[in-house]
């Protein structure tokens, strides 16, 4: 089934097997069943712990954050991640201090989910990822969709610990189905995270023989996986592609790891340059490999403007799959 | 509505164990069995306006660092409001919570030792004088944002199915922020158990409502379909009064209320911040609160109660500076 | 969306074709409802729609179907339906068959290396540095090959050809058998060389099986390699020409009555049944709890799944393929080469080459209803 009807039925899993699960959010409820169908169905089985809200981000965030203080699992879809401005404080300043600054004596774990990425020329305030603003709040947890984990998975583990959560999932993910294993050309192995889900690997052929690690998240990792296929089958320039699932904190270790073996480092993401996850990468990756790589990480990331709402216009703006080969063939080169 | 001659009171000693620090708060500051209630009231005021008053000593001597926001005049609406309040009920404060969190827990030690920045301090000296966490009372420094939290576990409260309420003190100021409008439209949508208790003390920090508000205050909540009531007073008896109605309304209609105290903060906003009219202020102290009500008590109680008060907080001050 | 296939009760077929469609495209239907016929090489089946909704066809009357593949989709509304059709995201699956790189395939064909030999060694991508090392291969010099097990004397000493799935079973009905004993397995892949399965080594290649002959360090053979005819064909000339003989593996709960014969290189599965006065030829495979009534002729070469039932007087001929639970009535014959559907009832004889097929409405699993 495609990720959305799947993350769907992980969410009417949760709601089913744990009552103090609630989902909270614009538009989610039956008929409509939210803005990518997600939650559809979901207000209809469980019309209590299921409730639509008036477009008030902040007040959604913040009302789970009291939900979560007094025990309760709260869900919260932000209908699109470049609305997450607007529930900025709520993150920043509470939900995501509670616990520390209370010094344990509370713990607020919300989960909230966002579509977030461009690609459907839907402009410049609805194709934003901009979950780079929130990487490196302390105690937050960003996670980020791929189709190599399994979205139930994964949101049991973010229901299975008391950390917030900020889930972020590519919209155009939505339409595509989760990988299975056994279809995927070359070795898929889950590197264990410890508290973190795991970092998936795909590679074609042994580490050894790999000439470069990739690390990408969400939807480009499926480009990236894409291209990795591609250049492999036909010109055998073989990558390692790490796709982790929890964006920060990041569990260096399969980085360490593959870059031990491939000495060269790029990594993609769809945010603006600059700033960003891939830096923060670039910045400790160049320093735990210092001196042992064989050319500067290269960070690829969308061009630091507006995203047009014009098809051609925003392709040429965000990391597409074109930038993304030629990233990679540099990274092995 | 609870009698105020009546014996079941909120007990503070029926929170010790679980809040944080451990050990039962001292009888002289919270309340001594069997004392009439005018005593007691006048106590728990008094303890609150002691413990502010030295509080702000130690930060004139730099032995306190930081910033701190004292409530000194406004002592009568937490102690009113906690005479109404149940083991359940949860209360949520802002940067001004040092009197809501004493009338609520009794616990001076924890909240000294925790502006002192003490491990044995409410939050081990993390969160400071502005964030403070008990069983059933929290304190957050950023306006209106304590605001949708408080509606949340007063939503949680709906889902349990308990009759617990959830009470979330702002000031006039706070009426600034948006989402207190969001959050009073979500209320009201969802008919929380929430009690919103404005304090109005007429000035945001070195801002006079009549530059910061537009319109009527009242009219504000009364636009989301929200219960209202205003009481201006300094009188701890009758803020009591309005205070109960308020919590009885929420607890049994199980639906949002707003009581608006019309106060006055007696003090500077944090430290050395003041530049209000001298002549209003001065004005103000002649309706301090332990003035009002103090008048209800005999010159001889109302001197056993400040002796009390006055050494017991003396006491945890010395053994909270002794290293 | 739900993607609707083809339940794969076929285990010998590895495609099916669609006969025909009962629903139009886009046609609204209910759960249950018949939606197309296909027939594998084995049955024709109806494939029902697992729930209500509208229906998109994938497949056209005449196509070859993967087993793997949906034919259709159930879509809950029009709108998901027309959105799915107007959507379609380049979401290309990487094509599962792809195992061997461009370059790798241009270089096996100068070196005139067989491809399918590498990609049934190992499931690693076949790239042209492993293609130059199998033109090339260096002996494996490191690891000295296993030695044969020891027997007592006067045991029968059996070596096993094929060290897959097939040699664990012959293993285990050897276990019990007091006359025979399973001293090696051979096998001609090279990496299975060295390893034990069930206890027994792998001790190299078929080479090494006719040394050991020629050695007189082994009296019979069995071939448990399961899925290629021509495989064992090949294998049985081999053992043929070295003078080695094939012996049976008969399970000990095996009930063999008064005056059945059997040829050799037989391989019966436990709790079968041979009543009295049967003949079995040579190279047959037979599943557990098969029972072959009295004076039935069974042929050679033919291989049955469990549950199989004939009466008395019954004749299996040559090669025939039996699936599982299938009865047979007195006095059938079944020519050379006949194929059977499981679950079918025979009750009058079959001419060689044909196929006996079974018409059944295809079992479908839904979720339960809130």
């Amino acid at each position: 089934m495609i990720y959305a009807r799947a993350l769907g039925q992980a969410l009417s899993d949760a709601l089913g097997g744990d009552e103090r699960v609630v989902l909270l959010g614009e538009d989610i409820a039956d008929p409509y069943g939210g803005a990518f169908k997600v939650t559809k169905g979901l207000s209809t089985a469980f019309p209590d712990r299921v409730r639509t809200t008036p477009i008030s981000e902040a007040a959604i965030v913040g009302v789970a954050a009291g939900l979560a203080l007094a025990g309760y699992r709260p869900v919260v879809e932000i209908m699109f991640g470049d609305f997450l401005g607007l529930c900025f404080d709520q993150i920043a300043n509470h939900i995501a201090k509670y616990e520390a600054m209370y010094n344990g004596q509370a713990t607020c774990p919300v989960i909230i989910r966002t579509p977030s990425g461009g690609g459907r020329g839907y402009g410049p305030t609805h194709s934003q990822s901009l979950e780079k603003h929130f990487l490196g709040i302390p105690q937050l947890k960003v996670f980020a969709a791929s189709l190599v984990h399994d979205p139930s998975a994964l949101l049991s583990r973010a229901l299975g610990q008391a950390a917030p959560v900020l889930h972020i999932e590519h919209k155009s993910l939505y339409p595509l189905e989760p990988l299975a294993r056994s279809e995927v050309i070359g070795t898929v192995v889950d590197l264990a995270g410890g508290d973190a889900p795991p970092t998936v690997s795909i590679r074609h052929v042994p580490r050894e023989s790999c000439a470069a690690t990739v690390v990408a998240y969400g939807y480009q990792a499926e480009i990236a996986r894409r291209v990795q296929a591609r250049l492999a089958l036909e010109e055998e320039i073989f990558v390692e592609l790490l796709v982790p699932a929890q964006l920060a904190p990041l569990d260096w270790e399969p980085l360490e790891a593959s870059t031990a073996v491939t000495a060269s480092l790029l990594t993609i993401e769809e945010g603006t340059s600059g700033w960003s996850w891939g830096t923060e990468i670039a910045a400790e990756m160049s320093r735990r490999r210092f001196g042992q790589l064989r050319r500067p990480v290269e960070v690829l990331a969308s061009a630091p403007e507006v995203i047009p709402g014009a098809r051609d216009l925003e392709r040429r703006v965000l990391t597409g799959e074109a930038q993304i080969e030629q990233a990679m063939r540099r990274a092995a080169g | 509505m609870r009698s105020l001659d009546g014996t079941d009171f909120l007990d503070p000693r029926s929170l010790a164990g679980v809040a944080a620090t451990p050990g039962v708060p001292d009888e002289r500051l919270a309340g001594v069995p069997g004392e009439p209630v005018d005593e007691r009231l006048y106590r728990r005021m008094r303890f609150i306006r002691r413990f502010e008053e030295r509080l702000l000593e130690l930060f004139d001597a730099g032995i306190l660092i930081g910033t701190t926001h004292a409530c000194v005049g406004q002592e009568a609406d937490s102690v009113a409001l906690m005479e109404h309040l149940r083991r359940d009920d949860h209360v949520f404060s802002n940067h001004r919570c040092h009197g809501h969190y004493l009338a609520h827990t009794g616990d001076a030690r924890g909240l000294m030792a925790e502006i002192m920045g003490k491990p044995d301090g409410v939050c081990g000296g993390i969160g400071g004088s502005q964030h403070l966490a008990a069983a059933h009372f929290k304190s957050n420094g950023i306006q209106g944002g304590i605001v949708p939290a408080a509606a949340g576990i007063a939503f949680a409260h709906q889902l349990d199915g308990s009759e617990s309420i959830s009470a979330v003190f702002i000031g006039d100021g706070t009426l600034g922020e948006g989402l207190v409008y969001e959050t009073m439209n979500l209320a009201s949508l969802w008919s929380l158990p929430l009690l919103v208790v404005v304090e109005d003390n007429a000035w945001a920090q070195s801002t006079p409502a009549s530059v910061n508000l537009a319109g009527d205050i009242r009219a504000r909540f009364a636009a989301f379909d929200l219960a209202v009531a205003r009481i201006d007073s300094t009188d701890v008896r009758e803020i009591a009064d309005a205070a109960g109605r308020a919590v009885d309304l929420v607890r049994t209609a199980r639906a949002p209320a707003v009581l608006i105290i019309g106060t006055y903060r007696l003090c500077h906003h944090s430290k050395n911040d003041d530049n209000r009219p001298a002549a209003e202020v001065q004005a103000r102290w002649e309706l301090d609160p332990l003035v009002v009500h103090g008048r209800r008590l005999s010159d001889e109680a109302r001197g056993r109660v400040d002796d009390d008060v006055n050494a017991a907080i003396e006491e945890l001050v010395a053994s909270l500076s002794t290293p | 969306m739900i993607a609707v296939g083809i339940p794969t009760t076929d285990v010998n077929s590895e495609t099916a074709e669609l006969i025909k469609w009962y629903v139009a495209d886009r046609a609204a239907v209910s759960e249950e409802q018949p939606l197309a016929e296909v027939e594998t090489s084995k049955a024709i089946l109806d494939i029902t729609a697992p729930a209500d909704g509208f229906v998109l066809h994938d497949a056209r009357v005449g196509d070859q179907l993967s087993l793997a593949e949906p034919l259709a989709f159930v879509f809950a509304s029009v709108e998901e339906l027309e959105r799915h059709v107007a959507d379609a995201q380049v979401a290309v699956a990487p094509s599962s068959a792809e195992r061997v790189t461009e370059p790798a395939r241009r270089r096996a064909a100068e070196l005139d290396v067989d491809l399918d030999l590498l990609l049934r060694r190992s499931g690693d991508l076949i790239t042209t540095a492993v293609v130059e090392a199998a033109a090339d291969p260096s002996p494996d010099s490191e690891q000295p090959l296993p030695e044969p097990l020891a027997a007592p004397p006067g045991i029968r000493r059996i070596a096993l050809i094929g060290a897959g799935l097939g040699a664990t079973q012959v293993l285990d009905i050897l276990r019990g058998d007091e006359e025979q004993r399973t001293i090696a397995i051979v096998d001609d892949d090279p990496k299975l060389w060295g390893i034990t399965v069930a206890d027994t080594p792998v001790i190299g290649g078929v080479q090494r099986l006719l040394a050991l002959r020629a050695q007189d360090a082994v009296d019979a053979a069995i071939i448990a390699v399961g899925t290629s005819v021509p495989a064992r064909v090949r294998l049985r000339e081999i053992c043929r020409q070295a003078g080695l003989p094939l012996a049976n593996a008969i399970d000990r709960t095996a009930r063999i009555a008064t005056g059945v014969q059997f040829g050799s290189g037989n391989i019966v599965c436990a709790f079968c049944h041979f009543g009295v006065g049967t003949t079995v030829g040579d190279n047959n495979f037979i599943s557990a709890y098969n029972s072959f009534d009295h004076h039935s002729v069974i042929g050679s070469n033919i291989a049955t799944g469990p549950g199989c039932m004939t009466s008395g007087v019954v004749k299996i001929g040559d090669r025939c393929r039996l699936g599982t639970g299938i009865f047979i009535e007195p006095h059938v014959e079944l020519g050379e080469g006949v194929r059977v559907a499981s679950g079918a009832t025979i009750v009058a004889s079959v001419p060689p080459d044909h196929t006996v097929k079974t018409r059944h409405t295809t079992t479908v699993v839904v979720p339960n209803r809130q």
